[in-house]
């Protein structure tokens, strides 16, 4: 069973990817109404723009041109891109580490602080704590889902970096004066922390703790809702009814609770690992991060057509592959799934 | 209006007796009970109010220079000061609701239509077979495909593609938008299509197509413009986010989201008025919008009220 469906899940997963390189395809080569000249500008000659949409490959029909491109990004060929002229798959593997750090300890920190968070405040009763709770999850939920995640970003930089000085300038991952550690997993905090670098460790934390904080706020509050509304209606439902009747201890009667919210929490969980892949490209921005995202924002303002599909097109496979995973663990919790 | 036909139909037995006009009444009620409620339909009156009348009542013109007036600090003659380009930050902050309401409206409703009329086709027609199954499984599948981009992501590669200018921005927001109203629609009508009434409805001959719009896409208005209101302040902070990395509204517009990024390099030395008013401004707006959509979704669902 559990082969099956990993074999038919992945299978969609394909299919999905294959469908969005058609549509990123579309966006990024169909709409510019001329790339070459959107690449050379308008000041150049007839012949130069020519000789560039041969090289491209422009003049072939559009089928063929999908065709080619798909080929080439099988063998693992995005293009070049032409800013950095360097290979996009270059560009973006030397950029992910930086991305990935931050974003997975982004949604580490919304889990481990808003998930039980959600299971402390889920108990519903006529006490002014509850009642508290309630007004400030609903709170938090409406200003965390009102705030700009860059705005914010500026905001906290103000703060803790002008005024204040607590946190070093927002100019990359690690300061300059500082030796990074040799690069074994690429994530700073593991390497300079197997490496006993903790000059590099510390100043690698003091870059990250902003951005973290900006994202886990903004994008958790679904978390803390979710959690919350999911184990409250678990401790109404009849099975805790009829387990407290059997005799089943407190202790007991929330493990079976907790256990039955987990499917929808880590569902949820993989829908806003989507948009913190979204809001990283605006707070990397902000802080200068060197991340993909940023570089995205690059490619964009220098019309670099290459660059800025590789990156649309990693970061979809990315939140795919993230959905594909989120589902199979689903499934391996609550097998019923499958038949729904 | 529908959700006020919708209203009348199904008070039932409860505290609240609706009266001559059911929902708007019921809403009005709804609004005594509930501050929050209160606060966001203030905000969003205000930022309309706003949209309409702000290039009579402030007090400099957004796109103006003042000369000698580079980045002062607030005052009482530039209440939140003025930013490197000498621009009063007030003025802009105000106007800049002409930039990002009307976008932000228009590509809601443009969202809506699109799934909104999809949404019906594609529950009602669905696993049915014939041409309209066949186009409904088609609307689906895309959708699932859709549904893998990370939103802002889409968004700003379908502006990086068409060129950044206001109205491709609306086309974008409008575009990823249209699929969060299908899949809430396409859910609501396939609840509905089961019930006795669109049953009779059939018995006594309507067409499919009659069926469709006339008995079932009233009953989905209500949810549909619950998530308008979450959607149109999702749009305002997509257009800000977008401008503000220099995939949006062109400079020197008054909008939001340009402010901030024009603001942004002046925090470094301490001139944090820039950025941080036309931030609140944005943020007020889209918890306003957020908080009305709350509450549009208690009070017009007919199950929620007690």
């Amino acid at each position: 069973m559990l082969r099956r469906l990993i074999v038919k899940r992945s299978l969609f997963a394909i299919v999905q990817l294959l469908g969005a390189s058609i549509i990123i395809f579309v966006i990024v080569r169909l709409l510019p109404s001329d790339p070459a000249t959107a690449i050379l500008g308008t000041s150049v000659q007839e012949e130069q723009v020519e000789a560039l949409r041969e090289r491209l490959g422009l003049n072939k029909s559009i089928p063929e041109q999908y065709w080619i491109w798909l080929q080439d990004v099988f063998h693992g060929d995005l293009g070049r891109s032409w800013f950095t002229s360097n290979n996009v798959v270059d560009d973006l593997g030397q950029r992910l580490p930086a991305t990935f750090e931050l974003i997975l300890l982004a949604l580490f920190v919304s889990i481990v602080i808003l998930i039980p968070l959600g299971v402390i405040t889920a108990r519903r009763s006529r006490s002014i704590y509850s009642k508290v709770a309630d007004k400030g999850v609903f709170s938090y939920g409406m200003l965390a889902g009102a705030t700009p995640d860059f705005w914010l970003g500026l905001v906290l930089l103000f703060l803790f970096w002008v005024q204040l000085d607590w946190v070093p300038a927002p100019l990359g991952r690690i300061s300059i004066s500082i030796t990074p550690p040799d690069t074994i997993t690429g994530f700073l905090i593991i390497d300079s922390t197997i490496q006993g670098n903790w000059a590099a460790l510390k100043s690698a934390l003091g870059h990250l703790v902003l951005p973290v904080f900006v994202l886990a706020f903004v994008y958790g509050a679904p978390l803390l809702k979710m959690t919350r509304n999911t184990v409250s209606r678990m401790l109404d439902a009849e099975f805790i009814d009829q387990g407290r009747a059997a005799g089943l201890s407190d202790r007991m009667l929330t493990r079976m609770a907790l256990k039955n919210s987990l499917p929808p929490v880590i569902t949820l969980a993989g829908v806003v690992f989507g948009f913190v892949v979204g809001g990283a490209v605006l707070v990397e921005t902000v802080f200068s991060w060197g991340g993909v995202g940023q570089y995205a924002v690059q490619s964009i303002a220098n019309a670099d057509f290459n660059a800025i599909q590789g990156f649309v097109l990693v970061a979809t496979g990315i939140s795919i592959f993230i959905y594909l995973a989120v589902d199979i663990l689903h499934y391996l919790i609550d097998p019923r799934v499958e038949a729904g | 209006m529908a959700e006020t036909a919708s209203a009348d139909a199904t008070s039932g037995p409860q505290r609240f007796r609706a009266g001559s006009r059911g929902g708007l009444d019921y809403f009005f009620y709804f609004l005594k009970n509930n501050p929050f409620a209160i606060l966001g339909l203030a905000i969003v009156v205000v930022v309309i109010l706003l949209t309409i009348i702000s290039p009579y009542i402030a007090p400099y013109d957004p796109q103006k220079t003042l000369p000698g007036k580079t980045l002062k600090p607030p005052s009482s003659e530039h209440w939140f000061g003025t930013d490197i380009n000498a621009l009063d930050v007030f003025s802009r902050t105000l106007t800049a609701t002409r930039t990002d309401i009307p976008v932000a409206v228009i590509a809601t409703a443009i969202a809506m239509f699109i799934g909104v009329s999809l949404g019906v086709v594609a529950g009602y027609f669905g696993n049915r077979g014939g041409p309209g199954g066949i186009a409904s499984e088609a609307t689906l599948r895309l959708m699932d495909i859709l549904q893998a981009f990370p939103v802002f992501i889409l968004a700003l590669a379908l502006v990086a593609g068409t060129g950044a200018s206001t109205i491709n921005v609306g086309i974008a927001i409008a575009f990823v938008n249209a699929p969060i109203f299908l899949r809430l629609i396409r859910g609501q009508v396939l609840g509905l299509r089961e019930m006795p009434y669109v049953e009779a409805a059939r018995c006594a001959g309507a067409s499919g197509k009659r069926v469709a719009f006339r008995n079932i896409l009233p009953g989905v208005i209500s949810p549909a413009l619950v998530q308008a209101s979450v959607t149109i302040g999702f749009a305002i902070l997509l257009i800000a986010g977008l401008s503000f990395v220099g995939a949006g509204v062109p400079q020197p517009t008054p909008e939001w989201g340009l402010m901030i990024a024009t603001g942004s390099r002046d925090i470094v030395t301490g001139q944090w008025w820039t950025s941080v008013f036309p931030g609140l401004a944005l943020a007020i707006t889209v918890f306003g919008f957020a908080l009305l959509g709350e509450a549009l979704g208690k009070a017009l669902d007919p199950l929620q009220r007690q």
